[in-house]
């Protein structure tokens, strides 16, 4: 009876924070968590799941998160755990060792071979960086309920939004500083020697391994979906999102989750075609679609597609266009874009002209990929 | 991190820190608000199957799991929480010897490697231990299904008894936080079309269920038969009007006890006379100066009546199912009655062949409450002495004798039948 004699102690996790997702041995050895999460998760796959978690109820076709509602589970898990550390890393003084590792030239290493959506510069120590992030989530607890509330989105029986959930754009920033929260924990883990596995999801950081593998065909998914002049609309829409009432009304995110969620995919199918050789363009094998029924609308009406910004359309003009966009900042300035639609301090508050160039940007990328499609894609009869 | 202190992380959306009786309380109501006894029960017999077996049951799917799950922790949460109120009050800490867990543990003895619970290739046998008494246990069973009308399955009677042992059990082998990981395990699986078994040994996994299980129950009883926290067996009657006051734990617990002190010290003959002698004289208003003699017949025939109220079936008030098992009952007694060559004078025939019954048709007539027959017997013991304000009525008084004595032939022939048993 002698351990008795120690009191019990209730910790309120509604009032305090606790990393009760860490077991003793992760407690004591923090790496030890950090190993758990990254050896089951790549970067790359954490980026990807995190994408595609946010955007499940835009899914605009037919996806599959992993292995289902395991993965999203499993998933949810070892984010709590990350988090944790993070956590740990904040508060104890023991664990902030772990930074020491993370200077700027091991930084500078990081991002030769990994590519951040946030985390894309470090100043001089990360560990404001990551009490700041704490403070705008309210703490760990705070991030736990975005988890609990993400698992619950995750797990609606309904699949697509008509448009009447509520704070919906309390998710973009909070999507984007778990983003950033896992990107940094990746960091400190690389820079502290240790390796990731290998992907199991994610092609990249916006597709799937089976959308990454064939991009053409992913390519002609989306375009037999909606028809040119759709993909332009719902760009349109999403541009004049940001007049109605300086930013977003509760609920009326609906189907300007699924653009975001589309485009980043084409401008990442895009980006996968880009790093292809002349030689690849060349070969009809990878453009041969099989299945007729397919293409859907594709064919009905090509003849004169208006486009705005392309002076040439010769298939050699089109992939020298195709190889000249900037697809990160491409990708970052849409996020900023989003995060521009429900916080006024951003990049965009007063440059207006920068985000027109990025709409701009994204209009010519459709026209390229259109006409590449056009020029090259056959069909067995 | 210090990870050597008991620490149990509370995931209850309240801010109170003061665990007051009333706070938990509150808690307790809390959770069955939230789930119902009998869903949630049933709920964790589907998690049980769907975290074992390969399969998904469509039946709990998606969110139900981890919904279910958490409830469980709550639970978890309210036993730990428990436990502090209890120490920090400074009572309840003596775990009383009887509440050693594996007394009645029986050993599983996997004959294969598999750690599979079981499958078409191993064999499973149960090891006792020498101090094993299955009948004690099938006695102590019969005993909670007895008081709480089915209502609990899995709690032992030593575990109702002792909410403090039970609890503290429950963080001897894992830690809060612990408990908190093997959740989200069991969360995994629930996703899973793999048996959870490929991890961990299945009578482990059968034990957390039953522990669920149990601590709902503990939950319902707590929350259904306290109005203050239990850390005695004064709970298992509802009210005052129910609860038989004058008898000790023990015999409530093993009613027998009561007719076989009483028929030890005296005959039959003079309970009854002597009963007869006290209401005569309350009934002719005769004063008594024999104050100890008045007494010790007012306690006898309490006592008695208060046996046949713990001995009576449970009977479904206003609904019209059929009894069968108190008919067996019935039958077995009145056989044995039979056997016996003692004549009563004041049970007759039908009652004689219904014994049990007529327990509670003696009971219906005091409006089914011991504590109305209570109350007529303490009027009867003042105007005894004079008090002649509170003297029920003559004819109640005449009921009275008559009910008494049958109570009192009953009980006599119930506790001839019991010694038998007893030999």
């Amino acid at each position: 009876m002698e351990e008795q004699s120690v009191k019990r102690q209730s910790v309120w996790i509604w009032d305090e924070d606790y990393p009760y997702s860490l077991n003793a041995s992760e407690l004591q050895d923090p790496t030890i968590g950090l190993k758990d999460v990254f050896s089951n998760y790549s970067l790359v796959d954490c980026q990807y799941l995190l994408w595609e978690w946010k955007h499940c109820h835009y899914r605009p076709y037919l996806f599959s998160f992993g292995n289902g509602i395991h993965t999203l589970y499993h998933f949810m898990g070892k984010i709590q755990k990350l988090l944790n550390v993070a956590w740990l890393i904040d508060k104890e003084f023991g664990c902030a060792q772990l930074l020491v590792a993370s200077n700027s030239l091991t930084f500078h290493e990081f991002k030769e071979d990994n590519y951040c959506s946030f985390f894309t510069e470090l100043d001089n120590s990360l560990k404001p960086v990551i009490t700041k992030i704490f403070n705008q989530e309210e703490g760990l607890q705070g991030f736990m309920n975005v988890l609990r509330h993400w698992w619950d989105m995750g797990v609606d029986w309904r699949h697509l939004d008509v448009g009447d959930r509520c704070g919906v754009g309390s998710e973009i920033p909070e999507f984007k500083r778990l983003m950033i929260m896992v990107e940094i924990m990746n960091f400190i883990y690389k820079s502290n020697g240790m390796n990731e596995s290998q992907n199991v999801y994610a092609y990249s950081n916006y597709l799937s391994l089976e959308e990454g593998r064939q991009p053409v065909k992913t390519i002609m998914k989306i375009f037999s979906k909606w028809e040119y002049e759709d993909l332009k609309e719902f760009l349109r829409k999403l541009f004049y999102t940001m007049d109605s009432y300086g930013g977003l009304e509760e609920g009326i995110m609906g189907d300007r989750g699924g653009i975001a969620h589309t485009y980043h995919k084409l401008i990442d199918l895009a980006r996968q075609l880009s790093l292809k050789d002349e030689s690849y363009f060349a070969d009809d094998k990878h453009f041969m679609i099989g299945d007729f029924s397919e293409l859907g609308d594709f064919w009905s009406d090509y003849d004169k597609p208006p486009f705005h910004h392309l002076p040439k359309t010769n298939l050699a003009y089109l992939i020298t266009k195709l190889k000249g966009f900037e697809y990160d900042s491409l990708h970052r300035n849409l996020h900023e874009f989003m995060q521009y639609l429900v916080s006024s301090e951003n990049i965009f508050a007063n440059n207006y002209t920068g985000m027109i160039s990025l709409f701009q940007g994204l209009e010519e990328l459709l026209e390229v990929l259109y006409l590449i499609m056009l020029n090259r894609v056959q069909t067995e009869w | 991190m210090n990870t050597l202190k008991p620490i149990g992380i509370i995931d209850l959306d309240t801010s109170r820190h003061d665990i007051s009786y009333v706070s938990m309380l509150a808690l307790y109501w809390q959770f069955f608000d939230a789930a119902g006894y009998e869903s949630h029960l049933l709920a964790n017999d589907k998690l049980l199957r769907t975290v074992i077996s390969n399969e998904i049951y469509p039946n709990l799917y998606l969110s139900n799991a981890t919904y279910q799950l958490e409830l469980n922790r709550r639970l978890i949460d309210l036993a730990w929480l428990y436990l502090t109120y209890k120490e920090n009050a400074g009572n309840g800490c003596d775990v009383s010897v009887l509440n050693d867990p594996e007394r009645y543990r029986p050993k599983f003895c996997y004959s294969s490697k598999s750690t599979y619970y079981f499958d078409d290739y191993s064999s499973l046998h149960m090891k006792f231990d020498e101090q094993y008494k299955p009948f004690k246990r099938e006695d102590d069973y019969m005993e909670v299904v007895y008081r709480f009308k089915g209502k609990v399955r899995w709690l032992t009677l030593d575990e109702i008894e002792n909410p403090y042992a039970f609890y503290r059990s429950i963080f001897e082998k894992r830690t809060h936080l612990d408990w908190i990981q093997l959740l989200s395990k069991w969360g995994e699986y629930t996703f899973l079309p793999k048996s959870i078994c490929l991890e961990m040994d299945g009578g482990e996994v059968y034990d957390t269920y039953v522990l669920f299980q149990k601590l709902t129950e503990m939950a319902y009883l707590v929350n259904r038969y306290e109005d203050y926290i239990p850390d005695s067996r004064k709970f298992l009657y509802t009210n005052f009007g129910e609860y038989p006051s004058h008898l000790t734990m023990d015999e409530i617990i093993s009613p027998q006890i009561v007719v076989f002190d009483i028929f030890r010290k005296s005959t039959i003959e003079t309970v009854l006379n002597e009963m007869f002698w006290w209401l005569d004289s309350v009934l002719h208003r005769q004063e008594i100066t024999d104050f100890k003699r008045v007494y010790n017949i007012y306690i006898s025939v309490l006592r008695i009546a208060e046996f046949c109220w713990v001995f009576k079936p449970y009977k479904r008030r206003g609904i019209g199912l059929k009894d069968d098992d108190n008919i067996d009952e019935n039958t077995f007694y009145s056989s044995f009655f039979e056997s016996l060559n003692y004549q009563t004078n004041y049970v007759g025939v039908k009652e004689r062949s219904q014994p049990l019954s007529a327990l509670n048709w003696i009971f219906s007539r005091y409006k089914r409450e011991l504590g109305y027959l209570r109350s007529l017997l303490s009027d009867c013991f003042e105007a005894s002495f004079g008090k002649r304000s509170s003297s029920p009525d003559d004819a109640i008084i005449e009921s009275l004798k008559t009910n008494c004595a049958q109570l009192i032939e009953l009980a006599y022939l119930f506790h001839i039948v019991l010694q038998e048993e007893k030999e």
